[in-house]
């Protein structure tokens, strides 16, 4: 597969190696990387003097003749003419026409001022078109030029171009269009062997093997086929109890048995995590945004949501159209419940869970996104790279650049929600998230502001009780508090701050003091960067504010914003973050209690504490509390306080209960955010996009109304996008409008592919001109047409009609020779394909065979709190894989740093997108399963468990029971002897039967199974 | 090859060629699915089989190493802050960092013309490695591997020492085999880094040996069963090789037996840090990277960070040649005797050079220069004792025999008798290839 195309199509000639990513001078540098030929130069040669005949006539052509055209041929012609490998910027300088027209850039003559014509401008590298690109010409050249366009651009050259023929790639072989047909409904071929036959798909395959001289395998058995469709299906073995039953069953009536296995599986939780691991290959799903080209790799914590929306998908079998839609415009789709908002709200995450290049240093970074979201939709859904039209008509696909702006357009109008990225604006500028509610209302935008709590009369007896170093009501100006400027007290109103800030001067304990405080906060949250502090605990003017502080969020960290947060001074940095929104405009109740390193922070009486951690003691005891700003009057609060006490001890949760009990006012309860999920939305100002020539967003050319793509007909119209919206919507409609060409057919070929292990289409990501064509057209469009219409777009029933179907059911043993050595690639699918368990299941088998697997979904992921930049060296990826006895599709996918537990399988990269995973054999698997650790482990595991569970059972029992729990079936007498045989060999090498010899030759004998191929491969 | 599976029934002895063989008949009908490392013919007559690329992370200044600017004119001009001498019959000039290198100039082909797109060092580390500024590209050495196999199917096809980067060692699109094996990262101690699983220690040598007889047997019967399965065939010659690469890379990351003349001259173990000079154990890499040479891996990059000094120019810069000067000396002599640097290429240089400084200035702190900078390349196929290109005076811009990363791509895969042009892998619906589209020109000038 090196130098020549794919295995079902050889391409006709070299495609388009032309740029994705060139800037503006690529096409000139391009061309001016060859070596000019000398018959190149011979035809300049000749033409030059076919036209000197006509100097003699016009003293322009003349002038022309000695200074233009001599420049023009030796200088730009490589690039701008008909015999251009590629013509630079449609621009065309080797005929009249084409000189007189000019190119993308626009005309070149400026025939008012010559000196500003663009050709001028662009021989003296003035702006940003610099010709020609690897040097500038002499000055006189432009002069030259300058003067030639003052006397008119004589020109003697004809209109038509000077040799050649049109630029215009080949016509592309229309059989290669064959996925932008509309879906067939093929007849049903009649056959003779009915008998075979269950299904259509069985006729489709017979009919073929037929004509070319085949017949189909025998069935499997009843326990190839359990093994098969756990699997196929959910992704772990059965175990051997399993077995035995459904072998009785498959012996009673094979039906029925297959029928209760398949929906019994079908309905398990595991099947979406089967299949929805499929489908996050497809996503490119990834929980860091992997190397951004500068190093910097940020986590993505919120990822998993959409993770477990895909699992849960899948589960629920939403049906494919509606899964679609649900990932592309899940924000713009009515909503009748919080979680069904929430759902669809993370589903989105689809567009936003994709690496992205560093906005450093990158003009295009916008438009990288966007074209991340265009690749995606494109390739995932349509199976059609879109992206080669990012800066040209695409060469033999028929989408032009014009159809890739017109998609640009409607997710250039999307704001992609992607999350801080790790707070590093170079890597990517941070963005809020959707915030998941339990409630489905929008919160009210502009809170009122609440009067004062009519406190219980004995409210500040009671505060008096727990013996505090001071309390003051704030009703009045208190005596024993320092009020800086700023604040106004009333009896009714309470203290009322506005840059002002209340100081205590007596000092506290560090490491063992109590705060608590009544508190309204005026300013929205969207007001500044961080919205208040309430409260210090430090020096005076200390610029590295150490100390304890109390402060709001605002939109410096969307994760925070309008939130509690404590943090301990620049030098530790340490932060520890509440859940609630407190709401602008509301009385809060506040109690800070520190005892040594533990926190705790109280609201509104709720006995568990809204914050409570660990937070290192930053600054020793002489220091001063401060209320309403921050030691350095950082953020002041706009708002009101009242009853403000402080002790120079750390209240007991009781006392702190009691406090705030006295008050007199009720435990309240704010709107808890649920958490957050990448995704996106609509952006406010919604636009079209301008076509980016070559690619680069600040060579603009015309504007592209929104739109998809011209060349995928369906047969009513394209769903109008009106001027309110992105267009996502309407681009999902016509995505899964059930006659798009492509995505009916694709969605069919995937899934096909993960139960046969190759697909209909063996380039399931790209069903375009290069893509492979189907080697079962009509099956394809037979299911795919199926799939729309009977099916629903259920994925599950789609899943049903093909494993019982009889090709599915034959076995992978037993082909005839001939029928091997005629269709050894298996595209005849006259047997079953023996296939190697991918990196997921290996895992969860070897789990499985220890006894250590966990079936649960963890909660989040391992770095759902994470939000860190991981360098290189990976040393922080490191830890951050913790050891987990859950299914691997839960492990933490780092880009660029994988599980290692999964990585030495094929396991996609997460850049791109992988319908079909590559499946390698190579040494480096085999030292995986020699030495990892975690194989190590569950063979140690294993072991242990047999001489545990039945210490005096014969070492031929626990070798029984090895290769049941191991391989799900008994061990032959052969396969008894040899495995004595090591033990025996294991004990002699050790020369010992003692307590370490044992458990060694047992770990060894388990991993042996583990590692062979039967636990690998699935007939 | 009907024998093929009794044979492999029968012993396994001999394995490395069956290996080799069962590898190979996956390959005849590769699909990217079934990729393989078994040793290609090459379109090209093939000057170089293996390639050692010493990376120099940072930008090293090419006017103070190899780039030569004596002052001329009558208005002193940036050049060099060091003594320039000539060495060799070449005659070519060498700093004074040098002393060590200096003496085997007359191996080297030094392309004073290099030039690159940009002075980020990011994204041109990324250029230089993958010929793409800022998008997921496979490394060279990835290119390499996919388009050559590896001769020695007991180690990796392509390894990569101290790596500054992940995508040093990145197959991106590629089958994944053809990714680098890593050993150490940027700033590992390299006497402990290795390769990962290559080692366990819950097993005695002998118990594993028994265990993978165990294995094998275990294997050969569920491949007996099930027809002539080339997948499963894979997988015993996998286990075999894998079981070979625990001994034979551990045995060969293992210098301890390399007599005490080889680590002086190496400087094995000499760690210098000084300001942007890290201490990267640089001799020890190198000679990692003849042991590996030697034993058959295709593509070796080891690296020495960095050449970045703005500030203290003279003093880090004087630290990172010193810690590279002698070992790069040691690897290019046993190159030579040992008969290797005939096939082997040795390619030397970083992401871009850096501007000069006058003589005689008390400025000590430069930037980055990528229009002009230097590369010397020694062994398979390329002239010795040659320098090709030249920058302007002040060492600015190149302005003769212009090599630019894409050019030095081509060259390279050129003298390993790829065709630059035609190596190529479908993604994303068109053909990728290391020079890109803009494509690269062989340096011919430079061929022997």
């Amino acid at each position: 597969m090196i130098f020549t195309g794919l295995e079902d199509s050889t391409p006709p000639e070299n495609p388009c190696l032309l740029a994705i990513s060139s800037l503006s001078l690529s096409a000139f540098q391009n061309a001016s990387r060859h070596r000019r030929t000398s018959t190149q130069l011979l035809g300049i040669l000749l033409l030059y003097s076919s036209f000197s005949p006509l100097n003699a006539e016009n003293p322009g052509f003349a002038f022309f003749e000695k200074k233009i055209r001599p420049v023009l041929s030796e200088h730009c012609y490589e690039c701008h003419s008909v015999n251009a490998k590629k013509v630079g910027g449609k621009l065309l300088l080797d005929s009249r026409t084409g000189i007189l027209k000019g190119g993308e850039s626009g005309p070149l003559f400026d025939r008012d001022n010559p000196e500003e014509s663009l050709i001028v401008q662009a021989l003296r590298w003035v702006d940003e078109l610099e010709m020609p690109p690897e040097d500038p010409l002499p000055e006189t050249v432009a002069h030259d030029f300058v003067k030639w366009i003052k006397l008119g651009t004589p020109d003697p050259r004809s209109n038509k171009p000077s040799s050649g023929e049109e630029n215009d790639p080949p016509p592309t072989d229309p059989a290669a269009l064959w996925s932008f047909q509309p879906v067939t409904v093929p007849k049903v071929p009649d056959l003779q062997k009915s008998d075979w036959v269950r299904d259509p798909i069985d006729q489709f395959i017979l009919t073929r093997l037929e004509a070319e001289g085949h017949e189909p395998t025998r069935d499997a058995d009843a326990e190839t086929l359990m093994r098969r469709l756990h699997f196929d299906l959910i992704g772990l073995a059965p175990t051997a109890g399993e077995l035995a039953s459904f072998r009785a069953e498959f012996a009673t009536d094979k039906r029925a048995a297959l029928e209760s296995l398949v929906d019994r599986l079908l309905a398990t939780p595991q099947f979406g995590e089967r299949w929805g691991r499929h489908w996050l290959d497809v996503a490119r799903y990834g929980e860091s945004n992997g190397n951004d080209g500068l190093g910097r790799n940020p986590t993505f914590p919120n990822a998993w949501r959409y993770r477990d929306y895909v699992i849960a998908a899948f589960n629920a079998d939403l049906p494919y159209d509606r899964f679609v839609t649900e990932q592309i415009a899940g924000d713009l789709l009515p909503a009748t419940t919080a979680d069904e908002r929430n759902r669809q709200l993370t589903a989105t995450g689809f567009l936003a869970i994709g690496y992205k290049p560093a906005a450093a240093m990158n003009q295009n970074f916008a438009m990288d996104v966007v074209d991340d979201q265009i690749n995606v939709v494109s390739t995932a859904v349509m199976g059609l790279s879109v992206s080669c039209a990012r800066c040209h008509d695409h060469k033999h696909d028929p989408i032009p650049t014009r159809d890739y702006y017109a998609m640009a357009g409607v997710f250039n109008s999307t704001e992609t929600l992607w999350g801080s990225a790790a707070n590093e604006k170079l890597t990517a500028p941070p963005t809020p998230l959707h915030a998941l509610r339990d409630t489905l209302e929008e919160p009210a935008a502009d809170s009122t502001k609440e009067p004062p709590p009519d406190f219980a009369k004995s409210y500040g007896e009671s505060i008096e009780s727990l013996e505090p170093v001071v309390h003051a009501r704030l009703d009045e100006k208190p005596e024993d508090l320092v009020i800086e400027k700023g604040v106004k007290f009333s009896s009714e109103q309470f203290a009322e701050v506005k840059e002002g800030r209340i100081r205590l001067e007596a000092p506290i304990p560090a490491h063992s003091y109590t705060v608590a405080f009544w508190f309204r906060n005026d300013l929205d949250n969207s007001a500044r960067a961080i919205t208040t502090y309430l409260f210090s605990h430090a020096s005076p003017g200390d610029k590295k504010q150490t100390g304890d502080h109390i402060g709001i969020g605002g939109t410096h960290d969307k994760s925070l914003t309008g939130k509690f947060y404590l943090w301990n001074g620049v030098t530790r940095n340490q932060n520890l973050a509440g859940h609630t929104v407190i709401p602008t405009g509301s009385w809060n109740h506040v109690i800070l209690v520190r005892s040594g390193k533990k926190v705790r922070l109280y609201l509104n009486g709720d006995p568990k504490p809204e914050i409570e951690g660990e937070m290192d003691v930053t600054a020793p005891d002489d220091r001063k509390i401060f209320l309403g700003a921050r030691n350095d009057r950082f953020a002041p609060l706009q708002g009101s306080l009242a009853e403000f006490a402080v002790w120079n001890r750390a209240l007991d949760p009781a006392e702190a209960q009691s406090l705030h009990a006295a008050s007199g006012q009720p435990r309240r309860t704010h709107r808890k955010a649920l958490g957050w999920a990448m995704g996106a939305r609509d952006k406010k100002k919604i636009a079209n996009c301008k076509v980016n020539i070559d690619g680069n967003s600040k060579k603009l050319g015309p504007v592209v109304p929104r739109g998809f793509l011209s060349a995928c007909k369906t047969s009513s119209d394209p769903p109008s996008i009106d001027e309110t919206s992105s267009g996502r919507l309407q681009l999902a409609e016509w995505l899964t409008s059930g006659d798009h060409p492509q995505t009916s057919r694709v969605m069919t070929n995937r899934i096909w592919l993960h139960l046969f292990g190759r697909p209909i289409v063996t380039t399931p990501d790209d069903f375009g001109v290069y893509g492979a064509r189907p080697s079962h057209p009509e099956l394809l469009d037979h299911l795919a047409h199926r799939f729309v219409t009977d099916l629903d777009w259920s994925v599950k029933k789609m899943i049903r009609t093909i494993v019982f179907s009889r090709t599915y059911q034959l076995d992978s043993r037993g082909a005839a020779s001939e029928l091997l050595k005629a269709d050894p690639d298996n595209i005849l699918m006259a047997r079953h394909s023996r296939r190697r368990l991918d990196a997921e299941s290996l895992r969860d088998r070897m789990l499985q065979a220890s006894g250590r697997l966990n079936l649960s979904p963890p909660a989040g992921s391992a770095i759902d709190d994470v939000d860190i930049l991981l360098n290189w060296p990976a040393g922080e990826a490191k830890y951050l894989h913790e050891a987990s006895t859950h299914r691997s599709i839960y492990l933490c996918m780092l880009r660029d740093s994988p599980p290692p537990e999964l990585s030495a399988f094929d396991l996609p990269d997460g850049i791109k997108v992988a319908g079909k995973r590559d499946l390698s054999t190579a040494p480096n698997q085999a030292l995986y399963l020699f030495n990892n650790l975690f194989v190590i482990e569950q063979a140690r595991v294993l072991a242990e468990s047999l001489l545990d569970n039945n210490p005096s059972a014969s070492d031929e029992d626990h070798i029984h029971t090895a290769y049941q729990r191991a391989l799900q079936r008994e061990p032959t007498q052969a396969e008894v002897v040899r495995s004595v045989a090591h033990l025996r060999e294991v004990f002699s090498l050790l020369a010992s039967e003692g307590t370490t010899a044992i458990p060694q030759a047992w770990t060894s004998l388990c991993q042996a199974l583990l590692a062979s191929s039967e636990f690998r491969y699935v007939d | 090859m009907p024998n093929r599976r009794a044979l492999l029934r029968s012993t396994s002895c001999g394995f490395g060629y069956l290996a080799l063989n069962a590898l190979c008949s996956a390959q005849t009908k590769a699909t990217p699915a079934e990729a393989s490392l078994s040793p290609k013919r090459t379109p090209l007559p093939a000057r170089a089989k293996r390639v050692i690329f010493l990376c120099m992370p940072g930008g090293p200044a090419h006017l103070d190493t190899f780039d030569y600017k004596p002052q001329s004119g009558k208005k002193e001009h940036p050049g060099s802050v060091f003594e320039f001498s000539q060495h060799g019959a070449s005659g070519l000039w060498v700093s004074e960092l040098f002393p060590e290198v200096a003496k085997h100039v007359d191996k080297l082909c030094v392309l004073n013309g290099m030039h690159a797109d940009t002075g980020n060092h990011a994204q041109s580390f990324l250029q230089l490695h993958t010929g793409e500024k800022l998008r997921r590209r496979p490394s060279i050495g990835s290119w390499v591997t996919y388009g050559l196999g590896t001769e020695n199917q007991n180690l990796p096809g392509f390894i990569s020492l101290n790596a500054h980067e992940s995508t040093v060692a990145s197959s991106a699109f590629l089958p994944t085999i053809y990714g680098g094996t890593s050993i150490g990262v940027s700033g590992e101690d390299m006497s402990k880094a290795t390769i990962a699983n290559v080692a366990g220690s819950h097993l005695s040598d002998q118990v594993k040996r028994s265990q993978l007889n165990l294995i094998q047997a275990m294997n050969r019967d569920h491949l007996a069963s099930r027809q002539d399965d080339p997948q499963l065939e894979s997988v015993i010659a996998s286990m075999e090789l894998g079981f070979r690469m625990q001994s034979v890379a551990p045995d060969l990351l293992d210098i301890s037996n390399e007599p005490a003349e080889v680590l002086e001259r190496y400087r094995v173990g000499k760690k210098i840090s000084v300001g942007t000079c890290r201490p990267s154990d640089f001799g020890r890499q190198c000679l990692l990277a003849r042991r590996f040479a030697e034993a058959g891996v295709r593509f070796i990059e080891v690296t020495h960070n960095g050449w970045d000094q703005h500030k203290n120019h003279r003093r880090d810069l004087r630290a990172n040649c010193e810690s590279t000067d002698a070992p790069i000396a040691a690897l290019l002599e046993d190159l030579d005797q040992r008969g290797l640097l005939e096939d082997t290429l040795v390619v030397w240089g970083g992401e871009f050079g850096r501007p000069g400084l006058k003589p005689g200035d008390k400025k000590d702190e430069t930037g980055h220069n990528a229009k002009g900078f230097t590369f010397w390349l020694a062994g398979g196929g390329v002239k010795a004792g040659l320098a090709h290109g030249r920058t302007d005076d002040t060492g600015a811009r190149a302005v003769e025999g212009k090599v630019h990363f894409r050019d030095l791509h081509a060259t390279i895969l050129h003298l390993l008798g790829l065709e630059h042009d035609k190596l190529s892998f479908h993604h994303q619906g068109r053909l990728h290839r290391l020079t890109g589209p803009l494509g690269g020109a062989v340096v011919k000038e430079i061929l022997t």
